[in-house]
């Protein structure tokens, strides 16, 4: 059974990069799709669009880039959390600041974790394996009423 | 000869009503009509000091044209009446505390017919000066309470528009500081995110160059990398210290009152962790609770025991105190060390941004921690200062004023 794919919402291509090769440096050996927004992760998650014919299942787990053009990662937790069928999918937010006054809110809508990140990429990749480890490699999803 | 004790009554009425009068000009023709009664007598009137052109003067005449007047200093139009010793004319001044009011006026064209009234004229007169005293005063005093009043309304029209242009100014500022924090907000944001992302990416493949080409790379290109690295890190620490000197500045305090001790021992705890294997002798005193910003107050002390634990990094027996005396309306807080010290005479811009009396290759930091120091203790209403010597150690004080202090 293929490892159920990562869905990195993120608008910055190299933090993109950076982030993928940070998921690899951590041993995860899940496909990474990335959306370029907020307005594209949940075409993914909800089949739409250029993601019409999406075959496998739901991600393992979401990173959601919290400032994105179009849909920020806000409110994009925000519609993952209100839709039944996505509600119960692991959501960690990526922040360039541990000091994001909108932290606070995305646990309020139920995030699972954070990740700041940190200017050394080594701490990233710690960072990273922390949680991917959690969530990635899991291939059951949490028990959800949805 | 008899005298006509009614037309006496009826003078000495007229005078006592002359206060219903509303100039003394009226009063004079009123006098003037009533002492066509007297026998004997020619005109009567009233003549005031000073008044220029005389109305219903005894003579006939006005002042100007009056032989018998005097022009007084001051003016062509004042003049005083020099007639009291001119022939069928008597003149009875009206006395007042304040001086000769002026004079009552008769022309006499019978003196033997006026002989016996008189000592009524002259009494007639001092009843005349009473009452023109009186109504003087009395005038005096109404423009007086007008004049007050119409200057307590003056003022407190200017008070109004002063409050209102104060209040107006005050909201101009609100509105202008506010508007700064705005600004300050966005630029803190954008310093966190838009430059931190291309020092994160710099770094991020730096990274990546070294781990996956490690093998092909030869020593030199390795310590470039390394040297890469090292300022990426460093920047980004710097950039997160200015962020939290701005937030030091904006941050609303929360003023409780704050347990001292607790406060260093959430400082201290970490930083012992984190130098687990250095031995320090520390001496750590009893502290009185404050009024202040808890949080703020933690990242005082921590800022300081960093300080002090690595300027005595190289210190064969490094010892810090935190201690604290009381000094007037204030306590002082201080934390001495044993450590490389400094020497004072740079220390002018110590707590200033980016000051550093070490270089940074031996001791590292941003230059940021004692002007956070300082920010905080300031907005507590206290004040920063330092004292040290080469190689023998430094001690950092701050005071909290007392009466701001939580506690009776």
């Amino acid at each position: 059974m293929a490892l159920r794919p990562i869905l990195l919402a993120e608008d910055d291509p190299k933090d993109a990069e950076l982030t993928i090769e940070a998921l690899k440096g951590s041993g995860l050996a899940n496909r990474v799709v990335v959306a370029a927004d907020g307005v594209e992760a949940l075409e993914y998650l909800r089949r739409e669009e250029k993601y019409k014919e999406r075959k496998e299942g739901y991600p393992a787990v979401i990173l959601l880039d919290i400032k994105m053009p179009r849909m920020d990662g806000i409110e994009t937790l925000r519609l993952i959390r209100s839709d039944p069928a996505l509600k119960a999918l692991p959501v960690v937010m990526l922040t360039s600041s541990r000091e994001e006054p909108d932290l606070a809110k995305c646990y309020a809508m139920g995030v699972n974790a954070y990740v700041v990140k940190p200017v050394d990429y080594k701490d990233f990749i710690d960072a990273v394996k922390t949680i991917g480890i959690f969530w990635a490699l899991l291939n059951e999803l949490p028990p959800s009423e949805g | 000869m008899e005298v006509k004790l009614e037309l006496i009554g009826q003078m000495v009425s007229a005078v006592n009503t002359l206060h219903i009068f509303p100039t003394e000009e009226k009063a004079a023709e009123f006098l003037l009509a009533l002492s066509a009664g007297i026998p004997g007598c020619l005109r009567a009137g009233l003549c005031f000091r000073g008044s220029g052109a005389a109305y219903g003067m005894a003579c006939g005449a006005q002042c100007g044209g009056c032989p018998g007047a005097r022009a007084e200093p001051g003016g062509p139009e004042r003049y005083s009446c020099a007639l009291p010793g001119q022939d069928g004319i008597r003149a009875y001044p009206l006395e007042t505390p304040a001086g000769v009011y002026g004079y009552f006026v008769l022309a006499v064209g019978n003196a033997a017919e006026y002989g016996p009234y008189e000592p009524f004229m002259k009494n007639l007169a001092n009843s005349l000066a009473l009452v023109l005293e009186n109504r003087r005063q009395q005038r005096e005093l109404k423009e007086a309470a007008e004049s007050l009043e119409r200057r307590v309304r003056e003022r407190t029209a200017e008070l109004k528009e002063l409050a209102g242009s104060l209040e107006r100014r005050v909201a101009d500022r609100t509105a202008k500081l506010d508007e700064a924090n705005r600004e300050l907000e966005a630029f803190s944001w954008s310093v966190s995110h838009d430059l931190q992302a291309p020092l994160r990416h710099a770094g991020g493949y730096a990274d990546l160059l070294a781990r996956e080409f490690q093998a092909g790379l030869p020593e030199k290109a390795e310590h470039y990398m390394a040297a890469l690295r090292d300022s990426v890190r460093q920047m980004g620490e710097l950039i997160n210290d200015l962020l939290q000197l701005s937030r030091t500045g904006r941050a609303e305090m929360r003023r409780s009152a704050v347990d001292m001790n607790e406060v260093l021992r959430a400082a201290l705890d970490p930083l012992l962790q984190a130098n687990a294997g250095r031995r320090v002798d520390w001496v750590i005193a009893k502290f009185p609770p404050v009024s202040g910003d808890e949080a703020l107050l933690k990242l005082v002390w921590t800022n300081l025991l960093d300080n002090a634990l690595k300027f005595t990094r190289k210190s064969p027996a490094a010892r810090i105190e935190a201690g604290f005396r009381e000094e007037g309306g204030e306590f002082v807080f201080f934390v001495r060390d044993n450590g490389v010290g400094f020497d004072m005479r740079y220390a002018r811009n110590l707590f200033g941004v980016f000051q550093r009396l070490h270089p940074a290759g031996e001791f590292e930091g941003t230059g940021i921690g004692l002007a956070n120091v300082r920010r905080i203790i300031s907005r507590h209403g206290g004040r920063t200062w330092a004292e040290a010597e080469p190689e023998k150690g430094a001690a950092f004080y701050f005071s909290l004023p007392k009466n701001e202090q939580g506690v009776p």
